[in-house]
């Protein structure tokens, strides 16, 4: 009886909410756009004796709405079906799930559970994502679901990327936000970017490929931040609305994708080369793990790789591992690690190197490749000057710079 | 080995009875079999946790891995009693194993770690559970099947006496235990690294094995004794001389392939380790990651967050994790005065010898006073003020650590609070959402805190900051406030900067987090009596290695329907028994009973550590006391129930009346502690008085448990039978009452759940009583 009583009271409190909620996240949204711009302070809430539980965004959570149908997938005999996605081309009995555990085979239909259900939300700067050579100091929304095809043992994310999305939807954490309201949200406040992140925007493809195209035509940009482990036809599909990709380079070895993220380093290195030849901007980040993918000669394959595939301007990240997962028992990157690093991949011949998450301007700051000028001086995500005129050219020698910069 | 005649096969080794000087021998050997398995019990669990993870699961893991390896060479050994020939025999070269295995054993434990997994991994509950088995299995085993030779061979074969005779086994085991508990606790732990221990434990069970073939060998004494004295003078030699320390470096450098480890020492509390790559240095605690000397972001992002909320912050202290560059940043903000408390006195001092320059130079600043004590017993003895506290002690994954985020800790704080005063703890999170048990251990800490301060604020960022204030409108997101304290202040960061305050200030993700917490707002406060935090810090733990499934929201009346339904199991069973009380089922009564008893007894020493450790603080010499208190009670109980054993009816009684006892005490219990917390100070009198008598009665129930139990002529196979399933019952107590019941029930209720416990055990030894009658 007093159970059910207090089932029906959450039940009534959350219908009374569930308008509200969606309004003041991105109420808070605009603040933040108002400081990104002008660096004014943000209206605060603090939790005191006055603010109730019913002042903050409870009920943005509905009830999830019908499971969409899931983008690019063959029937097979017998109610089967086969994803083609990503590399994993999962077949999938009736019931079953794919290896991402976020799509199920209805009937012999394929969908998606995350279609505009999103398990992370958070506004931050753009090179936070990190992209460097892309509107800096712009901020963008970034959205990300349950699920992912990879299960790497150092997933910072492994919170929703290892979960199945109605563990989440259970405990009302998943917002409903379909592309319409992402969308308008981003535009009504003036947040540029959306960007696809956090678990891995392959798995959500669907919600993925709608918003972007949906964004494209309001004008909102649109940043993929992937591993990379996607087939051929859909990449070339979702790039057409996409306005920057940043991929992983996990390691660079195939025995590191399956020890590490159960997954193959080739259809990586394919997506890569796939994004530069669509002329896509494309940054791409190496997470370095002490003692186990952070061998020199590793690090130099990696680089000369990435020279041959894309030319000396793609931007290569250096990021420092943090431990996470199940990878917990050892320390961060040492900073002397992510220096050699970068030096290896200079001395190489790319010319736009940065170590992440790591104090120090001199690596996190981009010196033009003829003059040698710092012409985007930054530490960490924070920009500190900048030097480049509109069209993205060095204001000391007039050489341009590569990247998407206003 | 020499066949058996069949004369030996049938009858005690000693014919009649053992002689006096016999029963010596056989005594010191147990003595000293008791000594052997507490501190190899001790070091070998520190240093799997070390190699695992020191969760109280993998304690807990382990401790079921100890007793249930010990109860299985204890039953096997007493299987084996009627077919071993030379009984002696067997007992020393048992005693001679141990002494060569224990070395072995330790490296074993060192390697499981880092050697055996990817490096860094962390490693699931089942090969925990697997691998830990592996490395015990040898001591255990031997240890095990030594306690049934000993019962044997002093058992005699008048059976009036027998019980009684394998009560003195039982009895000298729990005085060993004593010796070493006490040893360890005021000698070894702060003195010698576990290699010389093991060593010298070595050399003492070769000593012992000695005098066994002496005193009782009748062929190839002279041949024993003299390869065994080899044996002990080598490894003193080895123990006393650098060899140990080769082998101490040699063994620990398994843990941490690809590093440098500079050094690795044992302290009292648990094991440091500093490891060095490319100029990086780490500081492990108990194998975890302490911090690095490179922090900096960390630290001044802590800092910086709490000491510019409070407008002059004069007096700061900081409760743990002080080392790796926060006190620094926290001197930049120019108080007069920066305590910092840190529990671990050497390990303290073993860190900073081998810290740069930077790190440690803070540390010798005239305003910083590093005190060497529980951080909760010190805030609850000092009357110091303070603007600014800091705790920092890392996330809640022990009982032990769980007691810093609690309500009555967040009070203490307070009470400590200048009126401007401003507490902060934090726990980590993966920035971007809150879900899953992380959100019930957020939930569960904010609750408490809310209890506690009329001004929250959360900022999440790197980790999530819960700053809290004694007074509303004390707290400010106002980031241009804030940006110019630390203009005023003159701070200079490497990576905090205006912007970054900012981009912390914004009302977004903050907004987000206290919508997610707000689903789970029934989630009860972290108490000192209902620990709940460290167990969904436990839960999120298992999902790491896909328990997911097993995330069902645990709760008190679960955990009460379980045990009640346990309870009527037993209580049909004792019905049974007491209608075919003349056929031999009623056995089984007893050995449920001793089981249910062993449960009782181990999950009743857990709530007196834990309610002493939140009482009275983790405070290490009394609580080596209150474990000896403990044994003693055993042992003292064990002697008493010796002359209890004579006659079949009197023995029954009393086992059943220390059924009795056990859920009388265990009912009264919460009482006891609910007066305590008004009167901290007696808290050591109290509850060791309390271990003693809990010990008296676990004594109690063994030997008058073989009494009613053993078959004529069979006392050494009952004692084996009811030692081990004494074993398994502790075993599954030890595991469930410190992983589930005790954070989910709370500890006044888990007292309560365990009288419930004895009850059903009592059931069960009821159709004794009944056959006894006839
Ligand atoms: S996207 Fe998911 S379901 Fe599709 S192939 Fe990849 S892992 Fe399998
Ligand atoms: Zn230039």
């Amino acid at each position: 009886m007093a159970k059910d009583e207090l089932t029906r009271r959450q039940w009534l409190k959350r219908i009374a909410l569930a308008g509200t909620g969606t309004a003041a996240v991105f109420g808070a949204a605009s603040v933040i756009d108002r400081i990104g711009r002008t660096g004014v302070s943000p209206v605060s809430t603090i939790d005191g004796p006055e603010a109730r539980p019913t002042d903050t965004l409870l009920g943005t959570a509905e009830a999830a709405t019908t499971a969409h149908e899931a983008m690019y997938y063959e029937k097979l005999s017998g109610q089967r079906v086969k994803c083609q996605v990503c590399p994993n081309e999962c077949v999938v009995g009736p019931g079953g799930r794919g290896v991402c555990g976020n799509k199920v085979n209805r009937d012999g239909r394929y969908y998606t559970l995350v279609y505009g259900r999103a398990a992370a939300l958070n506004v931050d700067p753009v090179e936070k994502k990190p992209l460097f050579h892309f509107y800096p100091r712009s901020w963008a929304l970034s959205v990300g679901t349950a699920g992912c095809p990879f299960t790497c043992k150092h997933c910072q994310n492994w919170e929703i990327s290892q979960r199945l999305p109605e563990e989440l939807e259970r405990v009302g954490q998943v917002l409903n936000l379909p592309p319409q309201t992402l969308v308008s949200k981003a535009q009504s406040h003036n947040i540029p970017t959306i960007a696809y992140t956090y678990n891995e925007p392959i798995s959500f493809y669907g919600y993925m490929h709608d918003t972007a195209k949906l964004a494209r035509q309001k004008g909102v940009r649109s940043v993929m931040i992937s591993n990379g482990y996607i087939n051929r036809e859909p990449m070339i599909e979702v790039c057409k609305y996409l306005d920057a990709v940043k991929i992983d380079l996990k390691g660079f070895s195939e025995e590191f994708y399956s020890q590490y993220c159960a997954g193959r380093l080739e259809p990586v290195l394919q997506t890569i080369k796939r994004v530069i030849a669509l002329g896509k901007w494309l940054e791409i980040v190496y997470l370095v793990i002490p003692t186990v993918n952070d061998d020199p000669e590793m690090i130099r394959q990696a680089a000369e790789w990435v020279l041959r595939a894309g030319g000396p301007d793609v931007p290569l990240h250096f990021s420092r591992f943090t431990p996470a997962f199940r990878l917990k028992n050892l320390p961060p990157t040492p900073y002397d690690t992510l220096r050699q690093c970068r030096h290896i991949a200079m001395e190489v011949g790319l010319n736009y190197v940065y170590t992440g998450n790591m104090p120090g301007t001199d690596i996190a700051s981009t010196y033009c490749p003829s003059c040698g000028e710092i012409v985007v001086k930054r530490n960490g995500f924070e920009v500190l000057g900048y030097h480049l005129k509109p069209n993205g050219a060095c204001k000391f020698c007039g050489q341009k710079i590569a990247g998407v910069w206003a | 080995m020499a066949p058996a005649s069949s004369a030996a096969r049938k009858s005690p080794v000693f014919g009649p009875k053992p002689t006096g000087s016999q029963r010596r021998t056989i005594g010191a050997a147990i003595l000293v079999m008791g000594l052997t398995a507490l501190l190899l019990q001790v070091l070998l669990t520190r240093e799997l946790l070390v190699s695992f993870f020191g969760n109280e699961l993998c304690i807990g893991l382990i401790l079921v891995d100890w007793l249930l390896l010990m109860a299985a060479g204890t039953a096997l050994a007493g299987r084996l009693l009627n077919r071993l020939g030379n009984l002696q025999a067997a007992l020393v070269a048992d005693q001679l194993l141990i002494a060569v295995l224990l070395p072995f054993q330790i490296y074993a434990a060192r390697s499981v770690g880092g050697r055996t997994m990817f490096p860094g991994e962390l490693i699931d509950p089942l090969s925990v559970l697997g691998l830990g088995a592996l490395v015990l299995a040898p001591g255990c085993l031997l240890l095990g099947a030594q306690f049934a030779f000993g019962c044997q061979l002093v058992a005699g074969e008048d059976s009036a006496r027998a019980a009684a005779n394998v009560g003195y086994i039982y009895v000298l085991e729990a005085v060993g235990s004593i010796v070493g508990g006490l040893l360890f606790h005021f000698c070894l732990a702060d003195h010698l690294q576990t290699v010389r221990i093991i060593l010298l434990l070595s050399a003492l069970n070769g000593l012992a094995a000695m005098l066994v073939a002496v005193g009782l060998l009748v062929r190839r004494r002279r041949l024993a004794v003299i390869c065994l004295s080899i044996f002990v003078i080598m490894t003193v030699v080895c123990a006393l001389s650098p060899i140990a320390d080769s082998l101490e470096r040699f063994t620990s450098m398994q843990r941490w392939p690809g590093y440098r480890l500079v050094t690795s020492r044992n302290t009292r509390y648990g094991n440091v380790a500093i490891t060095e790559h490319n100029s990086q240095i780490s500081v492990f605690h108990d194998g975890l990651l302490m911090f690095t000397s490179e922090d900096d972001l960390d630290n001044e992002e802590l800092a910086n967050v709490v000491l510019l909320q409070h407008p002059a912050p004069e007096r700061v202290l900081i409760m743990g994790g002080g080392l790796g560059g926060l006190i620094g940043e926290v001197l930049k903000h120019h108080p007069r005065v920066v305590d910092y408390v840190e529990l671990d006195r050497q390990a303290i001092k073993v860190i900073q010898r081998h810290l740069p320059n930077r790190l440690s130079r803070p540390l010798s600043d005239k305003r910083v006073s590093l005190i060497y004590a529980d951080a909760l017993t010190f805030l609850r003895t000092t009357d110091r003020q303070y603007d600014v506290i800091i705790s920092n002690v890392g996330d809640p994954r022990t009982a032990v650590i769980n007691r810093f985020y609690t309500r009555q800790a967040f009070q203490e704080a307070a009470g400590h609070l200048n009126r401007q005063g401003i507490f902060c703890v934090s726990l980590s999170y993966p920035q971007t959402h809150l879900s899953g048990p992380r959100r019930l251990l957020h939930a569960s800490v904010w609750e408490a805190l809310r209890q506690t301060y009329p001004q929250r604020l959360p900022l999440p960022d790197g980790r999530i900051y819960y700053l809290a204030a004694k007074q509303s409108n004390l707290l400010t997101t106002d980031a241009h406030l804030l940006t110019s304290r630390m203009v005023q202040r003159h701070i200079q960061t490497k990576y905090i900067s205006p912007y970054f305050i900012h981009t912390v200030m914004v009302p977004f993700a903050r907004q987000l987090l206290m919508q997610s917490l707000a689903t789970v707002s029934q989630t009860p406060p972290n108490d000192d009596f209902c620990p709940v935090t460290y167990h969904y810090l436990l839960r999120l733990w298992l999902e790491r290695f896909g328990g997911g499934a097993l995330n069902i929201q645990l709760s008190f009346r679960c955990v009460l329907a379980v045990i009640v339904a346990l309870m009527a199991l037993c209580g049909l069973a004792g019905l049974y028994m007491w209608g075919r009380r003349d056929k031999p089922i009623w056995r089984w009564g007893i050995v449920g009973a001793i089981a249910a008893t062993g449960v009782v007894e181990m999950s009743m020493e857990l709530v007196v550590i834990f309610s002493f450790q939140v009482i009275a603080g983790s405070l290490f010499y009394q609580l080596g006391i209150l474990i000896a208190l403990y044994m003693g009670g055993l042992a003292a109980g064990g002697h008493l129930g010796r002359y209890m054993t004579t006659n079949k009816r009197r023995a029954a009684i009393i086992l059943c009346a220390t059924l009795v006892g056990l859920a009388l005490s265990a009912a009264l219990m919460p009482a006891v502690l609910l007066w305590l917390s008004g009167h901290r100070e007696l808290a050591s009198v109290v509850l060791g008085t309390a271990a003693a008598i809990l010990g008296i009665l676990g004594g109690l129930h063994f030997p008058t448990g073989v009494a009613v139990f053993a078959l004529p002529g069979q006392p050494a196979q009952a004692g084996a039978t009811l030692y081990a399933s004494d074993l398994a019952g502790a075993s599954v107590g030890a595991l469930l009452v410190s992983t589930i019941i005790i954070p989910v029930a709370g500890l006044l209720q888990t007292c309560f759940l365990v009288s419930l416990i004895s009850l059903a055990g009592l059931f069960l030894a009821l159709p004794t009583l009944a056959r006894c009658k006839q």
